[in-house]
């Protein structure tokens, strides 16, 4: 028994050994690659499927929304789509609801 | 002609005439599993052909799947191309772990390891929550001063590994430790992990503070698509170097990942996360759910290892949810210890309970993306204890 024990601790340490070294060389990778090529890669592949918007007040159709609204990084249909949302959520209709700005976040 | 003795021998070349009780109340057992896959839709994509093969195994007569085949070893494949049924067959590809390296290929090829990445600490809730293959793997050996000599070491780290809520893990380890214990291994394993959504709340609920469920996590760092193809690669070096009797698992998984973030090979990526996955699971399926006949299924091993799938599953989450709470200690607050019990595997059911734990205690909470750091370190974590159990019981 004092065996299926010591196998017990054992096999604990080596799996939270093995996955901590694996931390640790992520920790590193990320690191060094951050270093190497600082924010160009990341908004490459993250940002990717939405066109870099500058932001400026655009008005999104009169009737579903009141006034101007400030899109920063994100293109109109998701911003659509984020007060859609929020108009289902809150049970406010969406022409009752004003949005100041929607920002994408990194 | 004697009508009467033809009639007599009709029947009793039947299968109704050969049905033993065992085989009757496995049918049924199969007929409960493929009502709970159709209507209940409990895992169904590998419930209904593992019932549907359990189905097919226990029809007398029938002869396409037969277990003591593969129990002699070295096993006989030119015997079971010749003489073996058509589930025989399909359960060459289990024997040479030929099918779980397949489905990890294809899960490699679906996960999305950007969430470990951006917090590579949820590795270590991966790790934490294997405690429960550890612990299931002692209480099986304990058992043996219930019912003497019921679990062999080997047979008790191939039911420990449940606790790792990872199917192909689980059928990896048990076909090479104790192929005789297969069929129930794996259906406690696929049954408990399509209860996860039952299992987990309530241990995440008793063991934490209604404080610590509330927690908002920050937002996690981007992931830049150099990390993501470098990782693989990594992570195979290390592991294979680690524990070299997992480099098959780990090697496929990681090489499905990569055709995923190279971005290079989209045929390839597709094919593995669609086609060839959904083909080896049926073949998987059928095959694993072929292994439980009724005349060797049925006894006091089986109901133990359902009993001991429960502890595992139990205590890896245990193991995840008080690791997490350590980490919410140590960060000062900052992590949520729900996300902790992601760390079994079983992707992304249990990221999914974590998320929905957590909004039950703050409705603005969206532990999602948090939580899918340790869902899918549990997989490498998985891996890696059946790695160890592997090289500790394998000679």
């Amino acid at each position: 028994m004092s065996e299926a024990f010591i196998v017990t601790v054992a096999g604990m340490v080596i799996v939270m050994v093995e996955l901590a070294l694996l931390a640790v060389i992520i920790v590193i990778m990320s690191k060094m690659i951050r270093k190497l090529s600082p924010d160009k890669d990341v908004n490459k592949t993250e940002s990717a499927p939405i066109s870099p918007v500058s932001p400026v007040p655009i008005a999104i159709s009169g009737s579903t929304s009141d006034g101007s609204v400030i899109l920063q990084n994100i293109d109109d249909k998701s911003a659509a789509m984020v007060m859609a949302i929020v108009s289902d959520d809150t049970g406010i209709p969406l022409n009752e609801l004003r949005f100041r700005s929607i920002k994408a976040l990194d | 002609m004697n009508l009467v003795g033809t009639l007599r021998d009709i029947i009793l070349s039947s299968g109704f005439a050969n049905i033993s009780y065992k085989q009757g109340i496995m049918i049924f057992v199969a007929c409960v599993l493929i009502y709970l896959a159709i209507v209940k839709g409990f895992e169904p994509l590998l419930l209904l052909p593992i019932s549907f093969g359990m189905l097919l195994a226990n029809l007398p007569l029938s002869n396409m799947m037969h277990p003591e085949f593969f129990l002699n070893k070295p096993i006989d494949y030119i015997r079971i191309l010749r003489e073996g049924g058509i589930l025989d067959l399909f359960y060459i590809g289990v024997q040479t772990e030929l099918f779980p390296c397949l489905i990890f290929l294809g899960i490699g090829a679906m996960t999305d390891f950007g969430p470990m990445l951006a917090n590579p600490s949820s590795l270590l809730l991966g790790a934490a929550a294997q405690l429960g293959v550890y612990a299931a793997f002692f209480i099986a050996l304990l058992l043996n001063f219930i019912v003497p000599g019921i679990f062999s070491p080997q047979q008790a780290a191939s039911i420990g590994i449940i606790g790792g809520a990872d199917g192909p893990t689980a059928i990896f380890l048990a076909s090479k430790l104790a192929p005789e214990l297969l069929g129930p291994i794996s259906v406690a394993a696929y049954s408990y992990m399509a209860l996860i959504p039952m299992i987990q709340p309530p241990i995440m609920k008793a063991l934490t503070t209604k404080k610590e469920r509330e927690v908002k996590m920050d937002q996690l760092r981007a992931v830049s698509k150099k990390e993501r193809i470098i990782f693989p690669i990594v992570v195979t070096i290390i592991c294979a170097l680690l524990l070299p009797s997992i480099t098959a698992l780990i090697g496929m998984l990681m090489l499905g990942n990569l055709f995923r973030e190279s971005g290079v090979v989209a045929r390839l990526s597709d094919t593995a996360q669609n086609a060839l996955i959904n083909i080896v699971t049926i073949f998987l399926g059928v095959s694993v759910g072929a292994t439980t006949n009724g005349n060797t299924f049925l006894n006091v091993q089986t109901v133990s290892i359902v009993f001991l799938g429960l502890v595992a599953f139990s205590f890896s989450t245990a193991g995840g949810i008080l690791f997490g709470k350590l980490m919410y200690k140590v960060t000062g607050g900052k992590v949520n210890p729900l996300i902790g019990s992601a760390g079994v595997s079983a992707v992304p059911m249990a990221a999914r309970v974590s998320q929905v734990e957590g909004q039950k205690a703050n409705p603005s909470n969206f532990l999602l993306m948090h939580a899918m750091g340790p869902n899918v370190a549990g997989v490498i974590g998985t891996a890696c204890a059946a790695g160890f159990l592997l090289s500790v019981f394998g000679k």
